[in-house]
């Protein structure tokens, strides 16, 4: 019997046939895509219930029926869900020692612990995706936003105002987590924003009596001051504009963003003449040699007149015993003179009309729809949030501020300079508006064009009329993408 | 007759061909059964996700849900026609690559000439040279965006001050800066492992040729001229494909350095489909920016194949 061989045409073709039905198998449903509306029902919760039972009593021969009324506490049904919890070891036994205290009380819940690094959007995507995200996580606020549209996170809203825990938040924080029809996709768990971070010892050397509390009291104790070093191992700096309680870093773009005004409505740009005036003030700074470039606004950690990053090397809150004002540097650092006294001032506004938009970065918690109880898993967040006993833990290890007031978490730092700055900040700052459409711009786009107009390469009028024309296909791409 | 005859016969020689292709796979079945794990992740790693990709390229996807678009090209319009971000990353590219195969090559050769010219260290200098190669590119943006810092302390800064006093440059701030400080990082990363190949393809011309060469009376150049670089062609056309391919590829370096700053003046397709992928949920049109690279990549290829395919060969 003569045989053939497989000759290298056939096998191709074998192989392209059953690649072509693999792939066919394999190939995604395309659907009209299906808006569920997601109604929460709340369900009674039956803790105890009253019976009324008849029986029989045999009296003295004679059959008596006596109505006999008994207790009866059903078993509460088990509860478990995961969190994902940020791979700290101080975190990690913050958030043991709450789901702990929370599993006393409520014995019925199983919590899992899943320590991770708090996750980027390139972790969020595919647990989402796949359904394998922990039943809560910790996440920015605007990646609350860009999921919550999708429809993959639950809005919150509703459990947080039938359980009347809105009030136990600061208003402006609890409202500058709001998307635009009132959604809140994170939890508010800690945030920050700015403070000014002054140098008494410099201040007094230049004369200058008491921090800056306004733009032109600010420049004329620039102009007082001595220039720093041009050796930045030697440079002192008299102000810092931290961004966070722990950490000092200055993000000029930040600033910016967050002072000039909204830019965004929904539908379109808004915020052509107050960024034009926040451009030129601080662009002030630089031309008159108070500031440097801005062009590492990406390094976190940023070296400038404003900077003081050698304060944010040490000034950690929880490494850092005794009173906030009477420190002493700790490491590496060494003043060339006794110091450091710092004060710690609210940021003032750049325009006395123009509302300060503060919350810099919120955190918080975000519930994925696989989630199979998103209402339980609430319960144990609030309670880790609001807890006088765990709250503190947003303090501590966190160095954050606590998005909750301080009457509701207190901790003996709250009432520290740093802190009160913070808090007074947070309070009367104005809200930001958070949309999903303006992220890429935001992120990716503009800056090189505000640190242009900043470095003088561009008026910032230039500078706006080319954020409007690169914007304004983008987001009307992005809002055909919602 | 003979029509309905010839029918059956094509039909019967169908038949024992498909008998003796199930054999010839019977046969050879231990083999087959070797390179199926293989092949299957191929298939499911490989060729699942791009047909995967492909189909959603025609979509709106986001990760989560396939929608149906109005225009089922409107990914692909949108990109060719309406995206200007699109664009500019195309041009973006187009930069790095005439400076990196350019002035990147050139240096290799350059370098390659050397070191073959040399009797003595040749192995040394070609590790020297290569090393960049085995450093990780997260490392090497890193150390160059401290060193093209824009502050006038920054090292490459300090030097010009030093000097020709000159003031400070927003190097990797600096729209028309930007891609060509990215090229000379890529070129540098890059010269070490050109040059090794460059050197491959010298070795591989027979001194013969210059010999005669030379007992013509022909100079250095002239034998660099008709024999070296003709000789060489097989070897450009791998580096041209190879640094073409290469460099629109290109990702961890703007990723790095500038994340595509400033206002997109770094950005490059790759790292322009994972932003809109990844950071903008928009994979649907992340995958109709793919396609079209690929696309793009493919043609251009094949162009530069025909172009060296047309050219003399020498034995």
């Amino acid at each position: 019997m003569s045989e053939r061989k497989l000759s290298r045409r056939d096998f191709l073709r074998l192989a392209g046939v059953a690649a072509g039905a693999a792939l066919a198998a394999c190939q995604p449903q395309v659907v009209t895509q299906i808006v569920k509306e997601t109604q929460i029902v709340k369900e009674t919760e039956v803790v105890e219930k009253t019976v009324k039972e008849t029986v029989v009593v045999e009296k003295e021969g004679a059959t008596q029926i006596v109505e006999v009324e008994k207790v009866i506490t059903p078993t509460p049904r088990p509860v478990s869900f995961s969190m994902q919890v940020d791979a700290n070891e101080k975190v990690i036994a913050a958030h043991q020692a709450a789901i702990a205290s929370y599993q006393e009380m409520n014995p019925n819940v199983t919590i899992e612990v899943i320590t991770e690094p708090m996750p980027g959007m390139d972790q969020i995507i595919p647990w989402l995706a796949a359904g394998t995200a922990p039943d809560c996580f910790r996440g920015a606020l605007n990646q609350g936003a860009i999921f919550g549209t999708k429809n993959v996170i639950f809005d919150m809203a509703d459990y947080a105002k039938s359980m009347g825990v809105v009030d136990k938040f600061y208003e402006s924080v609890w409202k500058g987590y709001e998307f635009k029809d009132g959604q809140h996709w994170v939890l508010p768990s800690d945030t920050n924003t700015f403070a000014l971070w002054s140098n008494p010892v410099m201040l007094e050397k230049a004369g200058i009596a008491a921090p800056p509390t306004n733009w032109t009291e600010f420049l004329d104790a620039c102009a007082k001051l001595a220039k720093p070093d041009p050796d930045p191992e030697k440079a002192e700096y008299a102000f810092g504009i931290p961004t966070t309680i722990g950490w000092t870093s200055f993000f000029m773009y930040w600033w910016i963003f967050r002072e000039g005004s909204e830019w965004y409505d929904g539908k379109n740009f808004i915020f052509q003449e107050a960024l034009a005036k926040a451009i030129t003030k601080l662009r002030l700074l630089i031309t008159e040699g108070y500031l440097p470039h801005m062009d590492n606004w990406q390094d976190f950690w940023y070296k400038g007149r404003l900077a003081m990053e050698e304060y944010g090397q040490w000034v950690i809150p929880g490494d850092v015993p005794g009173p906030w004002n009477d420190n002493k540097p700790q490491g590496k650092w060494e003043a060339p003179y006794e110091r450091p006294y710092f004060t710690v001032t609210p940021l003032f506004k750049l325009e006395d009309d123009i509302p300060n938009y503060s919350i810099l970065a919120g955190f918080g918690y975000m519930m994925p729809k696989s989630n199979d109880e998103p209402e339980e898993t609430f319960k144990f967040l609030i309670y880790q949030i609001t807890d006088p006993e765990h709250g503190k833990m947003w303090v501590l290890p966190y160095n954050q501020l606590p998005a909750v007031k301080k009457e509701v978490v207190t901790h003996e730092y709250l009432d520290t300079p740093i802190y009160q700055a913070f808090t007074t900040q947070i309070q009367t700052a104005k809200p930001f508006s958070v949309y999903p459409e303006i992220t890429q711009l935001v992120d990716q786009v503009w800056p090189g064009l505000i640190l242009d107009a900043l470095a003088g390469k561009k008026t910032p009028e230039q500078a706006i009329a080319e954020m409007v024309e690169i914007g304004t296909p983008i987001i009307q791409e992005a809002q055909s993408n919602r | 007759m003979s029509v309905i005859r010839g029918t059956q016969s094509n039909k019967k020689r169908v038949e024992i061909r498909k008998k003796t292709l199930w054999r010839s796979i019977w046969k050879e079945r231990f083999t087959y059964l070797i390179i199926a794990p293989a092949f299957l992740s191929y298939l499911i790693f490989f060729f699942y996700p791009i047909g995967f990709a492909f189909v959603t390229s025609f979509t709106r996807f986001d990760a989560f849900q396939i929608q149906a678009l109005p225009n089922i090209f409107d990914n692909y319009h949108r990109a060719i026609v309406r995206d200007p971000l699109a664009k500019t990353s195309l041009l973006n590219v187009f930069k790095y690559v005439v400076i990196t195969l350019g002035v990147g090559q050139s240096c290799a050769l350059i370098l390659a000439l050397a070191l073959n010219s040399l009797k003595r260290g040749t192995a040394f200098y070609r590790t020297v040279y290569y090393f960049p190669m085995i450093t990780s590119v997260v490392t090497i943006a890193t150390i160059f965006r401290w060193l093209f810092g824009s502050d006038p302390s920054a090292p490459i800064n300090t030097i010009l001050r030093l000097l020709f006093d000159m003031e400070p440059i927003r190097w990797l701030w600096e729209s028309k800066l930007v891609i060509p400080i990215i090229a000379v990082i890529a070129i540098w990363c890059g010269l070490g492992f050109n040059t090794i190949i460059w050197m491959a393809g010298l070795k591989a011309i027979p001194p013969e040729y210059y010999e005669v060469a030379r007992i013509d009376g022909a100079s250095n150049w002239r034998q660099f001229w008709s024999i070296t670089l003709p000789l060489l062609k097989p070897v450009m056309l791998f580096q041209v494909v190879m640094g073409f391919i290469g460099g629109m590829k290109e990702f961890g370096l703007p990723f790095v350095l500038t994340q595509g700053g400033p206002a997109g003046a770094s950005t490059t397709p790759v790292l322009l489909v994972y932003q809109y992928g990844f950071q903008n949920l928009q994979m649907g049109y992340a995958s109709a920016l793919a396609f079209l690279l690929a696309f793009l990549l493919i043609i251009a290829s094949l162009v530069q194949f025909r172009i060296y395919g047309k050219s003399e060969a020498y034995d």
